[in-house]
Parts: structure tokens; sequence; C-alpha cells
């Protein structure tokens, strides 16, 4: 497709600072300004450390929550509790077969809580002090804490988090954090004679400028990979889950310096995406996540039946929201599907059975079934402040004349996906892969750390919170300790090389449009790294994808800052998608937790592959294969003890800190 | 970089099947809040200066001296007068880019008069309809 520029063209209304560099030192380079990042960043702050924050967005409501959340996971020290940290945080390790990032779950537990405090003294807002749900089954009325999903043990709460990005948007003013919105972060600097990292770079969206930044310690708090699998070249922003702009820049980046991760190899039939295919998250008739647990009804107004993890049929709206006889507790919530029985909660009864028992399709959530306080909390609290509700759902369909007392909303499709995908539509989702860390989150590269979901195995906002404060308050430690910026000089190369590369589109004559590229990529992903795969496939999709960075992206060409960004983008998308395939050679057997199917090597879990099988771009550019056992982080110990080893000094502070708070 | 080779940006429409944000020229006020939000930077400030005269309807004390962002994010103000610039509608320049997020909206003064608004793809209009008793209580 080849692109002029014609008389449709306009002035930019943005200054133009092409080759503009601003240099800026800090203590601490934040890399994301979600829900990680402003708590990285506020962590950092706190320990007295100076501080850079970087936001392709604006800050305010950058980010997965930008727009809101409405429930917080596994604060397991919150007073309602009846669980304890390690309790939950083996169970989810349980509940994902060890594939899973205990360092990351057990912080959620233990610190999630304490996050909360610090966002309500920020001014969101996390409890009903407007009494609305006075006497409600899931209300503390001592604490007045709202709860989601098991309301005897009471660890994951309801929240308002539509007021939660605006008030970390304030207080990373009040603790003079710089930040820098509207900045794309592109490539990390590494320090040639320690191979420490020493910052980033990154390019103002609208204006062209550089900005080197340079820092004793960065944390990477960007976004999963996506658009690998999905894409809408007409609706790019309805291509995935999350926002369009977030895929994967920060896993690129990490690649290109030598940053380990892990479970790469891993992805899931798409669940989301809303392009042409799924409709607004949240917004049709389902009773998950967010609607739990929402009376569902047949064609005819007939009631499904819930279901304990036994088969016995529920009576009650309550009992929906309590564990089985003889369970002490039930997980649901973002990353848990179908539970192991240990875990497995209150679930409508199965598709099939409904089928044979002549259910008929659509289904509809029916909420006017419900009592009045559990109908508002879905309807108006839960819609309302998830993301991507407040106007989209709830004032939208209010508008349209949706009242939930005397309306029932369709589903679509067989469950809560709200559409059917093929197995070659992928995603990123269910506790994917990601960076591999330790107990400090630091990645295999010293002074780079990670948090939220660029972490392996990541989770929902609690855990981004939990981690991105965890990984700042450690790189507050690492920069302490390790005194001294990487000069000028040393980067000069870097920066440089780096420059080239971001505005070569601007100068490129090719022609070609992003979305061109995109589009590609998604359509090679899915013919040759899809449901099955096999070594033949993969190293021909290698093939394909290598052609294209070295003869397509060239050819892309960009007239302004922002078109810029979206090759960017791009050209990242490529990176992931090459390291995915490369995981996916890593592994030569099956796995069912891992969704891996490959026909060369049909073997489900064989005993020797039940490991960490890790990937890293080798000195040669080559990946490089390591391997890790499940247990490396709590190896003959357990979580509890081993985050107690690393965390004295939080613990003290915090027992001061937070002492008689409820 | 001293010796980068300039390039005048420039922007063109896009063509896309779907107008997620519209805005009323008739009740927005220019003050910007939308583009200062949006994550994925899908509008842009409109260069050219409306009339000083402020758009009729009910006005906020705080609507009469909106946060302005003017093109090139340099001045507030106009250097001759020294009174605050208002610049026209933001232009959405990007909207098949659009997450549907709805913060442009949660963040506009003027949202509740329908200064801006959000509208699904026609095909993504999820279908309700009256409750309905079991048939089998009717009978």
């Amino acid at each position: 497709m080849i692109r002029e520029r014609n008389n449709m063209a306009h002035a930019w209304p943005y200054a133009n600072e092409l080759g503009k560099v601003d240099v800026i030192s800090s203590d601490v380079l934040v890399l994301g300004g979600g829900i990680a990042g402003c708590y990285a960043a506020i962590a950092a702050a706190r320990s007295g450390r100076s501080v850079t924050l970087v936001e392709k967005g604006a800050t305010e409501r950058s980010g997965s929550t930008g727009s809101g959340f409405d429930h917080w996971e596994s604060a397991c020290t919150n007073p309602a509790s009846c669980v304890t940290p390690k309790e939950i945080a083996e169970a989810y390790i349980e509940e994902q077969d060890e594939y899973s990032n205990g360092i990351f779950h057990y912080i959620t537990c233990r610190e999630g809580w304490d996050r909360l405090l610090d966002m309500e003294s920020f001014g969101g807002k996390i409890r009903d002090t407007g009494d609305e749900f006075r006497g409600a089954a899931f209300r503390d009325e001592k604490t007045k804490l709202l709860f989601a999903y098991d309301y005897r043990n009471r660890f994951t709460l309801r929240v308002w988090g539509s007021t939660f990005k605006p008030a970390l948007r304030r207080e990373l003013s009040r603790l003079g954090v710089r930040v820098l919105d509207y900045t794309e972060a592109t490539g990390l600097l590494k320090d040639p004679m320690t191979g420490r990292g020493a910052g980033a770079v990154g390019m103002n969206i609208h204006t062209g400028k550089i900005c080197c930044l340079l820092a004793k310690a960065t944390i990477l708090c960007m976004s999963r990979p996506a658009r690998i699998w999905l894409f809408s070249p007409d609706m790019v922003g309805l291509s995935e889950f999350r926002p369009p702009q977030s895929i994967g820049s920060g896993h690129a980046m990490g690649w290109h310096a030598g940053v380990e991760f892990t479970l790469m190899e891993k992805s899931v039939r798409a669940e989301y995406s809303a392009a042409g295919r799924s409709f607004p998250c949240y917004g049709t008739g389902n009773n998950h996540n967010t609607w739990y647990a929402a009376t569902m009804v047949d064609a005819r107004g007939r009631e499904i039946p819930y279901l304990d993890r036994d088969g016995r049929e529920l009576k009650t709206v309550e009992e929906r929201y309590l564990p089985a006889p003889g369970q002490k507790f039930f997980l649901k919530g973002g990353v848990i599907d179908e539970a192991k029985y240990e875990f497995r909660g209150p679930e409508t009864m199965p598709f099939d059975e409904l089928m044979k028992r002549g259910y008929e399709l659509p289904f509809y959530a029916d909420l006017s079934r419900m009592p009045d306080t559990e109908r508002r909390a879905i309807w108006g609290l839960m819609v309302g402040e998830e993301g991507k509700t407040k106007i989209p759902i709830y004032q939208d369909y209010t508008k349209r004349g949706f009242d939930p007392e005397k309306h029932r909303l369709q589903s679509y499709g067989t469950g809560w996906k709200s559409a059917a995908f093929l197995g070659q539509e992928r995603q990123l989702f269910g506790a994917p892969g990601g960076i591999l860390e330790d107990w400090d989150l630091m990645t295999s590269v010293p002074g780079i750390f990670a948090a939220g979901d660029q972490l392996f195995g990541s989770d929902c906002a609690g855990a981004a919170a939990s981690t991105g404060y965890y990984a700042g308050r450690k790189a507050a430690v690492f920069a302490e300790e390790n005194d001294a910026l990487c000069g000028n000089e040393s980067i000069h190369d870097q920066l440089h090389a780096e420059m080239e590369r971001l505005y070569a589109p601007l100068y490129s004559k090719g022609g070609m449009d992003w979305r061109e590229l995109n589009m590609a990529i998604a359509k090679a992903m899915q013919n040759y790294c899809g449901e099955v795969k096999s070594e033949e496939e993969l190293v021909e999709g290698l093939s394909l994808l290598d052609s294209y960075e070295k003869d397509a992206l060239p050819e892309v060409s960009c007239h302004n800052p922002h078109e810029l960004m979206r090759t960017h983008e791009v050209e990242d998308i490529l990176t992931v998608a090459k390291m995915i395939c490369e995981a996916c050679r890593m592994r030569k057997s099956s796995s069912k937790p891992l969704n891996f199917e490959r026909s060369d090597y049909p073997e489900m879990d064989p005993p020797e592959d039940r490991k960490f099988i890790t990937i890293r771009r080798g000195g040669d550019g080559k990946p490089v294969r390591g391997e890790k056992p499940l247990d490396y982080y709590r190896k003959n110990s357990d979580v509890e003890t081993e985050y107690e080893r690393h965390n004295a000094d939080y613990i003290a502070w915090r027992s001061e800190q937070y002492q008689g708070r409820e | 970089m001293e010796n980068q080779k300039s390039v005048t940006f420039t922007w063109e429409p896009e063509g896309c099947s779907v107008h997620p944000i519209r805005i009323d020229p008739e009740v927005c006020i220019g003050c910007n809040r939308c583009v200062q939000v949006c994550q994925v930077d899908i509008l842009l400030p409109n260069p050219v200066a409306a009339s000083m005269e402020m758009p009729s309807g009910k006005m906020e004390a705080e609507e009469r001296s909106p946060r302005q962002i003017s093109p090139g994010g340099v001045s507030d103000a106009d250097g001759q007068t020294g009174r605050p610039v208002r610049y026209g509608p933001p232009i959405v320049a990007w909207p098949g880019e659009c997450y549907y997020c709805g913060c442009c909206v949660m963040a506009c003064p003027r949202a509740d008069q329908g200064a801006i608004t959000l509208h699904h793809p026609l095909m993504n209009r999820a279908k309700f309809v009256p409750v309905k008793q079991p048939d089998a209580e009717k009978e």
C-alpha cells in the first residue's frame, strides 16, 4: 500500500522537537505509569530517592485500570479476613500446577492490604463510607469494607477503582516525582563496563523529542504483550482486552537488554477481543468476575441452577458466595477459570448438562431476581467501577433504557467470554509468561527490576500495586548501594543508535502503513504458532517474521510522532512474536497447564519437563535456553519464610506505619 | 542530534468505519481535558482559536477560566492581551484506535450537557429485553 501525503494533510498541532535530547538523571527510573508504576514510584520516593516516571499516555487515566477496577484480590491481611497470606498464595501455586509465580502471589497476599490503606490516604475510596450497602451480606459493618466472591473468608474486596488513578497521580506530584506523560519508553540503557542497567531512552509522542533517562535503578512496569495474534486494522483499539498501546514494549526492551523470561511458550485461546467478535467487556449477560454471582435464566425465563463443588444445587443467592460444606475457602477472580476441586467455588450447571435438560438459548443475566444489595453491587458498583464500565456500560446502557429491575441482559456464546474464538486466535491471558524475577523483583540484569504485568504469571490490579511498591523499595535500596550514574559518554553510542532506529520511519519512502505490518505479523502467528505447534512450522514462522523485520519494517513510513509511536509498537510486537516462537521451540513436549500442544512432541507433561524453561537473548543475538525448578523461589523452604527473610526492614516499618489502622 | 535532518510533521484524517467519540461544538468549551486524559492519544487539540465568547448554556465558575492546551503546548495566554486563548473543539484524529474506556467523558466538565459522547460500534450494542417469569409459573 503506497501512502503519499496529499492535500488532505493537516499541520501538526504540537511543536516539532525532532533531534532534541533532554538528559534527565534520577536515582530510580520507573517505566510505565499504570498501577504498578505509580506504586513503584511512590515507594522509591518515600525512601528518599529522586524518581522519574515515564508514561506513554497520561498517568491520570493510563494503564489497564485507567478508568477503574472493581475488585482487589487476595488482600489477606485486611481486618475482616479469615485466611492467611500463606494459605491463599499456596492455593494459587497449587491451582496453577506450580507453573505459578509464588513470589508475586505471596507479595500480593501479604502486602495488598497495606497498599489499600495507602490508597485511602491518597484519596481513593476503598470502603462504603456512604453506607449504601449497610446490612449487606458482603459488608463488614465495623470497617465498612465490602467483599466479593467468598463472603465467609473475606479476602477479595469490592473497591471504587475509578477514584484510584487520579489519586495516585496527585500523590506522585505531592512526593515530587518527575512524571513524563506522553513519553514512550523505547529501549533500556546498559553500562558497558558493569553490564548493569543504566536507564532508558524515551520519545515524546507529540513532539518527537528524545529523553535520555539515566538512572541507578530502573523498574519495568509496562504491559504484557498483545496484538500478537489478534489485530483489527480498522478498530485497532478493540483488538485486545487491554489498551491498544499496551502491547509489550517493556518485554521487547527487556529482550534486547538480555533479561531472562519464562513461560513465553504459554498462550490461551482468545478470551476477549471486541473487534467484530466480542461485545464490550462486562457488557453482556454473564456470571463471572465482575458479574459473579448473577442470576442466569434461559430464553423462557427458567432459572439456571448454581451447584457447589459436589454438584449440590444451591437454593439461595447467599449460598453462591459461601464455601461448600467441609471447604475452608474457594478461589474466584481474574485468573481462576475452572478451579481444582479443592478450591472450586459455586458455579452454574455445566453448559452440556443444561442443554440435556432442555434449557434454551439465548441465556440472560436477570438481576431482578436478586436481593437489592446484590443487584446494586453488580450493577452500579462493580459495573461502574470496573475498567471501561462507568461510561461505556453503566451510563450507556442506562441511557438506552436498561433497568436491572426490569430488564435481563443477553449472553452471547456459552459463557462469559461473549464470543467463541478459533484455536489459532490466541492471547497472553490466564497468568501468561513474562520476566523471571528473584525475591528483590530484580531481573537477571542487575539494576533492572520488574513489576505488575511484566512479571511472569501476572494477575490483577491488586497484584500490580503490591509488586510495584515492592519493586520500588527494592530498587531504592539498590540505587543507594550502587550510587554511581553511568556517564553520558559511556552510553553515547547506545543513545545515538536508538535515535537512528526511532526516527528511521520518518525518512522511509516505502509508504507502508504500520497497520499492514501488524496485520501480517498476526496472520503469521496464527498460521505458524497457532493452537498446535511443530518445529517445522515454528521455523517457517520465524523465517517469515525475520523477512518482515529485514524487508517490511524499513518500508513503513510515518509523518508525525504519533504514527512513529505506533510503528515502534509494531517493531516491539515483531520482537516479542519471535521470542514466543523461539520459546515454543524450546519446550519439547506438550503441557496441559500451559495450554501448550505440539504435534511432534505429543507427550503431555512428562516429569522431566516439569520446570520453568527460560529464554534470553545472548550476546550474539541468538536465544539462550535456561531452566529453573518450579520451586526455585522456595526451595527447601516456603514462600512465607523466604518473604520474611528478604523483608525484615519492611516488616518492622510496616508495624509502625500501619499499626492500629483498620 | 544537532544535524538531524528536518521533517515537517503532518497528519491526515483516517478512514475508519466507526465514530466512537462525538463532540458537540455548540457545547464544548475547548478546554482540552479530554485530550489531556486520553491514554491512547486519539485526540488532537484544535489549533484554530475559537471566538472568545463561551458557548451558551449554564456556565460553571471553573469553566470561566478553562485549562488550556495550546498548540505546541507552550503558552496559554494570548501574547497581546494576556487573556487565555480558547481553541475550538478537539479533533478525533484516530477514531479507529479508540479503546472505548470513556475517560474523555469522565474528564469533560460539560459531559452532562452532551459536549462529548461515546458510541459503541453498532455491532457491539448488546441486547436487553424485559424480564420474564418462567413459563411454568404462568401456566
